[in-house]
């Protein structure tokens, strides 16, 4: 089997010794055809001292068929089309023999899960764990509705997983419904590691969510093949699988927000049920007080009235009709009435008890959805967690490696130009020689150079072009610029320091140079008056600093004026 | 004069090239970033604020120390910094599920992790929106937008004023030299077009001042900057690249021409000194307090961000930096890998970027930038004119059920959020009860003041409710004078209520009271419950002053109860400062 283009979805390679030049490898998947060519295998490395470690081992060596990346995805996707939507039951689909897929959905069960499983029969030709995760990526995407990205990300933690617990009935059984398990021999239960026992023997387990639904996010419980085990798996891969955990993080999110969105509207719908039922029961309430008043009015006369005499029937009958007449006539209506009264009061009693268990299922529904997302919500704060801890971890680790002693470092002023003693400022291991930092600027007059505490202090740049040459400061830690004067400087000026200021010749504009004084910032804070030569030195004495005029002898300046004080005579 | 960029990078002789920044020290947060990094410069060292994806408010100092992980329910993408240095956070379900009204909930986060307050937005942020943006005014209250509504909520959160602007906003507010709020919103033209407006607001809710497009011209504006440190001032960057500069007095505006290529300005600084605007395409462009143009640089941030400071203009980009003089000279230009969003630059010269790998990352870049230009904070002037009226006008005014009366009218218009325009005079008006100026004759010293105990108190109570800051010296005063206890004990009550010493007025006098008097046990409980609501609704550790006047009422001559109570609150403050 092969791929020829290998940069597409494999998202995770297979650890150390798997991973090889584009060029080199060309892996083939044999749609029915079974390479006639003898097989080389890569040396495996397998990992030896750790149970849940997996490094899968792939054929890598000639092949006579190279497959497209959407042939490889379109037997997953082929299967999944095959198989249907989802029905809430089981069902199969494919050649058990090449590759075939059971989806077991059991009764519904608290703690329990339903699966997908891919089925790698004994004719299949799969040999490179990348082509098994294209397989149940082309799966996942045609089931359930998965973003390409999304299928190929869980289908990498689909793989680990059941590499994870390869042939752990135990596992499985503890997890699954046991329809999964009549379906999970222990022998093919999970994914091997190594490719060579992949055909006849892998049923790999798609773990679902109760109620999965295509389209919507969390059809793949996401939270099961991302268990402990399995993550703490990944982190033995290069990078750790930061970017494989963040990125289900992420999926898991959108879970998060399906499930806020669907228990909002539990919630809205159990809201409206639980009104119709107060409504049902104020309606029975209503119905039982129309029955006691039927009753009421149906109820004979109290006996303390006597029954009257019956008189002559030809001279009482028209005038007084007897009572037991009126009686006949009172007492007709209310029966009815009653049987009216209680048929409503049966029927509402009925109403008001269906209203009431309606509203428990929503309120237990709404519940369930919130519990759902809650659960869903603590298991991405306890991913983010673990991911944050096991970069500050990885974060620890690279400081360490690469953890620089400087304690044997010195300043050195490299000359770059061979024509003039330009230099840059290097910072160099004395021990070793080895150059931890170096400066940008390289115009350093290298004769200039004053070690002012934090900082070095020169005169740097050329005056070619649209250059000047001017003070600067480079900070010694970074042997970064820290500041810059603004006027010219005569390049072969030496800087004194003095105190917390600075000295230097002065080149203004009427062609002359002058005695310049300079703050911490490189600003100018006084220039003499007398022009000085550019290359004089400048020397601290009592009442200032003495510099040699351009004139000839030496004048003596106000330290912080630059007043010219006296002349001294040589 | 103006500069471009290539002359200022042959000025030494060299080019200067982007280095990578290799990270100082590194924090995993868990998750992308929710919103930006702010800064918290009240304290030294400044310390950064964050929002991750994982729920969780994040509080990291300048010396790599993580000082805070707060969880938080169900966060929006809103986060702030108020003048007290807390966070302010807009989350839908309160700690312990309680309720402070109707939720989303404005939430204050000290650095040591105590919530200040909070406050029910539901009747300003709509169902699924956020507060798009906050400014702050000079006694911590704070304007915040929210689609084309205004609040602003006190100090303490309370509501003061709503307004609802005449369009939806353009960008978030921001406050001038005075401590005015500088709005841009939309207005409809009645064309079936939107008219950009600009509305200064004052810190009650009053126009202060508009500028239409017949001042703007017709283009919305799309960034705001608005403080000087001499003079209210303002500028506003427009969509169109152009940058306007206001003379929040005068009313004046001028236009400045477009920064790059009619790009809009996505960012904008100004100090009153310079003023600084990054376009959308990454061009820098920069003038002086009188618009006059000095130089512009090409950066290639995107999404950028500036740092104005004293020594420098630093711009950031999603993966980029760069270090200029305020001159112009370009001194450093760095790379910054995984960078999710501009970062975000500190007093101290490191750079602060969210990473895509979820990895905030601090760097060495700039060594000596210099302070941030912050505005001068000048303090809002009170209208004392109401207390002449009253006193002039209202022949009851000395009577206590009058000043009752008028205490409560107050505290009605307070809690219903629509006190307004008349704080200011308000606040006088409680001041003036507080400090019996109604008695018509003797003041303080009149004997009816003394008997005032209602009004007095229950002004105390409005105060502290009221939360401003610039009511403590009042209520100060008070303390220092009163010799009824209750009324000793009212005034504190209500400086705790208040919560905040910006000026640090309150350390002495509380010390002295607690070491030199012998207090009543209620004065006393009520000044060990200011200095323990001051400390902790601030976040920052008490001043030494006030540490000594907990101390003092830890022992004698105090009784149990209040020794009890002063260790109790030493133990409390000292392990919530988080600095």
């Amino acid at each position: 089997m092969g791929y020829f283009d290998r940069s597409g979805p494999s998202m995770m390679e297979a650890a150390t010794g798997t991973r090889l030049m584009f060029g080199l490898a060309l892996l083939s998947l044999a749609l029915g055809t079974a390479t006639a060519l003898p097989l080389e295998v890569a040396k495996s490395e397998l990992d030896s001292t750790k149970d849940k470690q997996v490094t899968f081992v792939n054929y890598e060596g000639p092949q006579a068929v190279i497959e497209s990346d959407a042939a490889i995805r379109g037997i997953g996707s082929n299967l999944a089309t095959a198989i249907g939507k989802p029905e809430g039951r089981p069902a199969r689909a494919g050649d058990p023999d090449r590759y075939a897929v059971r989806r077991v959905i059991g009764p519904e069960a608290a703690s329990w899960l339903d699966a997908d499983i891919i089925i790698i029969g004994k004719d299949a030709v799969v040999d490179h764990i990348a082509n098994i995760r294209r397989i149940v990526a082309g799966y996942l995407q045609t089931a359930w509705g998965y973003s390409r990205r999304d299928a190929d990300l869980i289908a990498v933690f689909v793989t680990v997983y059941n590499a994870v617990y390869r042939g752990d009935v135990a596992y499985f059984g503890d997890r699954y419904k046991p329809e999964v398990m009549k379906e999970l021999p222990a022998g093919s239960a999970g994914l091997s590691k190594n490719w060579k026992e992949w055909a006849g023997q892998t049923r790999i387990v798609i773990p679902l969510s109760a109620g999965a639904v295509p389209g919507a996010a969390g059809a793949v419980s996401t939270g099961t093949i991302s268990e402990k085990a399995v993550t703490e798996t990944m982190k033995e891969l290069p990078g750790g699988g930061i970017g494989e955990r963040q990125a289900l993080v992420d999926i898991k999110e959108k879970e998060v927000a399906q499930g806020q969105a669907t228990a909002e509207k539990a919630k809205t719908e159990a809201v409206v049920a639980a009104k119709a039922a107060v409504e049902a029961t104020a309606k029975l309430a209503t119905a039982t007080a129309a029955l006691e008043q039927a009753k009421a009015a149906a109820a004979p006369p109290p006996a303390s009235t006597p029954p009257p005499t019956p008189l002559p029937p030809a001279a009482a009958a028209p005038e007084q009709p007897s009572t037991t007449q009126a009686a006949a006539v009172n007492t007709t209506p209310a029966p009815a009435a009653v049987a009216a009264a209680e048929k409503a009061v049966a029927e509402a009693t009925v109403a008001a008890a269906s209203a009431q268990a309606s509203a428990e299922v929503k309120a237990a529904a709404a519940e369930k959805a919130v519990a759902v997302v809650e659960e869903k919500k603590a298991e991405v704060a306890v991913d983010r967690t673990n991911i944050a801890q096991d970069q500050n971890s990885q974060i620890a680790k690279e400081i360490a490696a690469g953890a620089v002693d400087e304690s044997s470092g010195i300043w050195l002023f490299e000359i770059v130009d061979a024509g003039y003693p330009y230099a840059r400022i290097a910072f160099v291991d004395a021990t070793t020689g080895k150059t931890f930092r170096t400066s940008v600027i390289n115009t350093i007059h290298s004769r200039s150079i004053v070690d002012a505490g934090d900082v070095y202090v020169a005169v740097a740049g050329k005056a070619e072009g649209t250059g000047a040459i001017r003070l600067v400061a480079i900070d010694k830690k970074t042997l970064v610029q820290t500041a810059q004067g603004t006027v010219d400087i005569h390049p072969e000026s030496t800087v004194t320091k003095i105190g917390e200021v600075f000295f230097a010749c002065i080149k203004a504009p009427d062609g002359k140079y002058y005695l310049g004084r300079f703050d911490a910032t490189l600003a100018e804070t006084a220039r003499s008056a007398e022009a000085v030569n550019p290359m004089t030195f400048v020397v601290q004495d009592p009442d200032g600093v003495v510099a040699q005029a351009a004139t000839g002898g030496f004048s003596a300046f106000d330290a912080k004026s630059l007043a010219m004080v006296r002349k001294l005579g040589l | 004069m103006r500069r471009g960029l290539t002359p200022v990078l042959l000025l030494l002789g060299f080019a200067i090239g982007a280095t990578e920044l290799p990270p100082l020290f590194r924090l995993p947060t868990g998750g992308l970033p929710m919103t930006s990094p702010v800064l918290d410069a009240s304290l030294t060292p400044a310390a950064i604020w964050f929002l991750s994806d994982d729920r969780s408010l994040y509080l990291l100092s300048e010396k790599a120390a993580l000082l805070l992980k707060f969880p938080l329910e169900q966060p929006r993408k809103f986060l702030a910094v108020d003048t007290s240095g807390r966070a302010i956070v807009l989350v839908d379900v309160l700690p312990g599920g309680q309720t402070r009204g109707k939720p989303p909930y404005l939430m204050a986060i000290t650095r040591g992790g105590i919530i200040a307050w909070a406050q029910g937005l539901g009747d300003f942020v709509p169902s699924g929106e956020t507060v798009e943006g906050a400014a702050f005014g000079f006694d911590g209250r704070m304007l915040l937008l929210s689609g084309a509504k205004l609040r602003c909520v006190s100090a303490a959160g309370k509501s003061l004023w709503d307004v609802a602007l005449p369009g939806a906003a353009a960008c978030k507010p921001c406050t001038d030299g005075a401590g005015n709020f500088l709005v841009a919103s939309g207005k409809e033209s009645g064309e079936g077009g939107a008219e950009p407006i600009l509305t200064l607001y004052s810190p009650y809710g009053v126009v202060l001042a508009r500028y239409g497009s017949e001042k703007t011209g017709a283009v919305q504006a799309t960034a705001l900057s608005a403080f000087a440190l001499a003079g209210p001032s303002g500028a506003a960057g427009l969509a169109d690249g152009r940058v306007l500069l206001l003379a929040t007095e005068t009313g004046s505006v001028r236009s400045l021409e477009a920064v790059g290529a009619t790009k809009p300005i996505v960012d904008l600084e100004f100090d009153g000194k310079l003023l600084v605007a990054l376009d959308a395409g990454g061009t820098l462009g920069v003038w002086d307090a009188g618009g006059q143009p000095l130089w512009r640089a090409e950066t290639g941030a995107s999404e950028g961000r500036l740092t104005l400071l004293s020594q420098r203009v630093i711009v950031t980009g999603r993966g980029t930096a760069l270090t200029f003089t305020r001159a112009g000279d370009l001194l450093r230009q760095a790379t910054i890998t995984n960078a999710a969003s501009a970062p975000l630059v500190s007093p101290s010269g490191l750079i602060f970027s969210a990473g895509v790998d979820w990895v905030l990352a601090a760097y060495e870049f700039e060594p000596a930038p210099g302070p941030y230009s912050l505005p001068r904070h000048v303090p809002y002037p009170k209208d004392r004119s109401v207390v002449a009226q009253l006193l002039n006008r209202d022949g009851a005014i000395n009577l206590e059920e009058r000043q009752v009366a008028l205490v409560t009218d107050i505290e009605k218009r307070f809690d219903s959020g629509r006190i307004g325009a008349s704080e200011a005079t308000d606040r006088a008006v409680l001041e003036a009860i507080i400090n019996g100026d109604f008695a018509t004759s003797g003041g303080q010293a009149d004997p009816r003041y003394r008997m005032f105990i209602q009004p007095r108190s229950d002004a105390c109570r409005v105060l502290g409710k009221m939360g401003s800051p610039q009511a403590v010296r009042a209520l100060l005063a008070m303390v220092e004078t009163e010799p009824d206890p209750a009324m000793r004990a009212a005034a504190l009550n209500a400086i705790g209520d208040i919560g905040l010493d910006p000026e640090g007025v309150c350390g002495y006098p509380f010390a002295r009271m607690a070491l030199l008097e012998r207090l009543d046990d209620e004065v006393a409980w009520a000044l060990i419950g200011a200095i323990e609501a001051i400390s902790l609704a601030s976040g920052k550790p008490p001043s030494a002053l006030m540490t000594r006047a907990l101390v003092g009422l830890s022992g004698p001559p105090y009784g149990l109860m209040v020794r009890e109570r002063a260790k109790a609150s030493i133990a409390k403050v000292a392990g919530s400062s988080g600095q």
